[in-house]
């Protein structure tokens, strides 16, 4: 089953209304106030570290724009992160986060893992599109024949 | 002598924020910030690098608040980001997993993956398009469907005929360098960096402080620097290994739970500009030596990247190794090829080049020359520093310039007599 990279991976960049789809049935499933909102979601920051290359070093690029959200689910406490202000899709996560990680997360998974891989299938069919179109610009080099 | 508070210029202040706000609403459209993302993508990309923030949006916005002055915009960011928590740090993105949207070395012709020149205007003619002054929006639906299709329909015949496409994910150049022996191999150090927004600037900076400050200086200042650098007020001439710009995935940890990259969180995905910059360098043995390792020989420019001369592709490079690899020079000096980095947000690729310059020549410090010298590069290349300063000279020094007035008098009241003693004499 997809581990939380992949699936955040799959809300993030995938289609909003997959991750609509998951929350509605965890909703649907959970008694009435059941999902408790920790944190509304705000605006934060994230630090950007990066590996430079030249002698394998660290170092802060700069800062990035985030919405981030906190809500507990039974025992278990989601967290919800994106960049940007989406504040509705940081919501949505952390409710998927705290469902996938709570004692029926295993069950959540797989209820939702073929769809969760499709979804990533499709990203990779949009950035291979994204790729060809690249490939148009690709130097192709001939050596000039010289006459003697 | 002490300050002298003086009242007054409050109603002038007020009126005049009006007035920048009546020129404002006369004179602009209503433009969004969508609107200006889609314009001035560059533009906004470099506000945003200078702001150190990425936020399309807000950088959109400021730019619009600041009538599109970049200094304006950058220090509305950086005001803004600083009413902000900070409680994530993402792991280290992975450059080398970069989408990469566009790719070349100035190195070698003939690159793992090929040179792929992406969407760039460096083969341009720089003609002005009148066209442009007169494109609406049925014209711009027009041209984009256009040139979708004639994409699709080159990708449909590429694919068609067979050919390999790009790999979104590219071997990098100078690997096969580091593979042959004639660049150090680089081992991962992972010490905290020292983040430059949370101290101030000492001497000498960390390694981290000096990336992080180029990442975020002014781009025409660090653009600047380094051209001086490569001119003569440093010895370093580089040899663009590779420059990629692409995206890169930002992921951050749980915040309590231990894990590796597979249960971190994945947030999205930043444009970034990465450039690995080789320069040949005396007395050094490699990459890893390049801190403190002043050549103490420095020309004032004329050094030669070593990699153009060992022929048009990795693969020559290669067979030339195993006489290449003592890179011993006949002259008896030892030489060896380092690398400068350089690595901002978004499509700066000249900045990115200049930074890779910069670290080179700081990694040096040779003090002969101002390019490598920390503080002056560091303390001069940021946005808000510089405007900042150079914008107070326009407030009220009405009393240090009552004192400079009075020193002139008194020189010049001294003068005559002064010219009278003298005669005497």
């Amino acid at each position: 089953m997809l581990r939380r990279y992949e699936r955040t991976r799959a809300l993030v960049e995938g289609d909003p209304a997959l991750a609509r789809a998951i929350v509605c049935e965890i909703e649907r499933g959970s008694e009435r106030g059941a999902i408790c909102v920790l944190d509304e979601p705000r605006e934060e920051l994230v630090m950007v570290q990066a590996r430079e290359t030249a002698q394998g070093s660290l170092f802060f690029l700069g800062e990035a724009l985030a919405t981030s959200c906190r809500v507990r689910l039974g025992d278990a406490v989601g967290l919800g992160l994106v960049l940007g202000s989406d504040q509705c899709r940081a919501y949505e996560l952390a409710v998927v986060d705290a469902a996938f990680s709570g004692v029926d997360g295993t069950a959540w998974a797989s209820r939702w893992d073929s769809e969760l891989r499709a979804e990533l299938a499709r990203i990779e069919a949009r950035d291979e599109r994204e790729a060809r179109r690249i490939a148009a610009t690709k130097v192709d080099f001939s050596t000039m024949e010289v006459e003697l | 002598m002490g300050y002298v508070a003086v009242r007054g210029g409050g109603k002038a202040i007020e009126e005049s924020l009006k007035l920048l706000e009546c020129e404002r609403v006369s004179a602009s459209a209503s433009w969004g910030t969508d609107e200006i993302e889609g314009t001035f993508p560059e533009l906004v990309d470099q506000v945003m690098g200078e702001a150190s923030l990425y936020a399309p949006r807000l950088a959109a916005l400021a730019l619009k608040q600041a009538q599109g002055s970049p200094d304006e915009a950058v220090f509305l960011l950086r005001a803004f980001r600083s009413t902000l928590e900070r409680p994530y740090v993402s792991r280290p993105v992975d450059t080398a997993q970069m989408r990469v949207a566009r790719r070349v070395s100035a190195a070698f012709k003939d690159v793992p993956g090929g040179q792929v020149l992406g969407a760039t205007r460096d083969y341009s003619h720089r003609l002005l398009a009148f066209d442009l002054e007169t494109e609406g929006a049925e014209e711009l639906a027009e041209k984009r469907a256009e040139l979708t299709a004639h994409f699709d329909e080159a990708a449909q015949a590429s694919e068609a005929a067979g050919r390999e496409g790009v790999s979104a994910v590219m071997p990098r150049v100078l690997d096969y360098l580091r593979a042959q022996g004639l660049l150090a191999q680089v081992e991962a150090d992972d010490a905290e960096p020292v983040d430059a927004t949370m101290v101030p600037l000492s001497f000498p900076a960390p390694r981290s402080v000096r990336l992080q400050t180029l990442a975020r200086g002014m781009t025409q200042a660090v653009e600047a620097l380094g051209y001086a650098a490569i001119r003569g007020f440093g010895p370093a001439h580089p040899t663009v290994g590779e420059l990629r710009q692409g995206r890169v995935a930002v992921a951050v940890d749980h915040p309590l739970e231990a894990g590796g990259p597979e249960d971190a969180y994945y947030l999205g995905s930043i444009p970034v500009t990465e450039v690995e910059s080789v320069f040949e360098d005396e007395g050094a043995s490699g990459a890893s030596e390049g801190a403190g390792a002043g050549t103490g020989a420095g020309s004032g420019g004329g050094s030669t990247g070593g990699a153009r001369a060992a022929g048009g592709s990795v693969e020559g490079v290669a067979a030339a190794a195993g006489s290449a690899a003592g890179c011993s020079a006949s002259g008896g000096a030892s030489l060896a090829l380092t690398v400068g980095y350089g690595l901002v947000f978004g499509r700066a690729e000249t900045k990115a080049i200049a930074m890779s310059v910069l670290d080179h020549c700081l990694e040096h410090g040779d003090a002969r020359y101002p390019t490598e010298d920390e503080e002056f590069v560091l303390y001069h290349v940021d946005g808000v520093e510089a405007t900042g300063f150079i914008s107070h000279l326009k407030l009220p020094h009405y009393v240090t310039f009552q004192s400079k007035l009075s020193s002139v008098r008194e020189t010049r009241g001294a003068e005559p007599e002064e010219a009278s003693h003298a005669a005497a004499l």
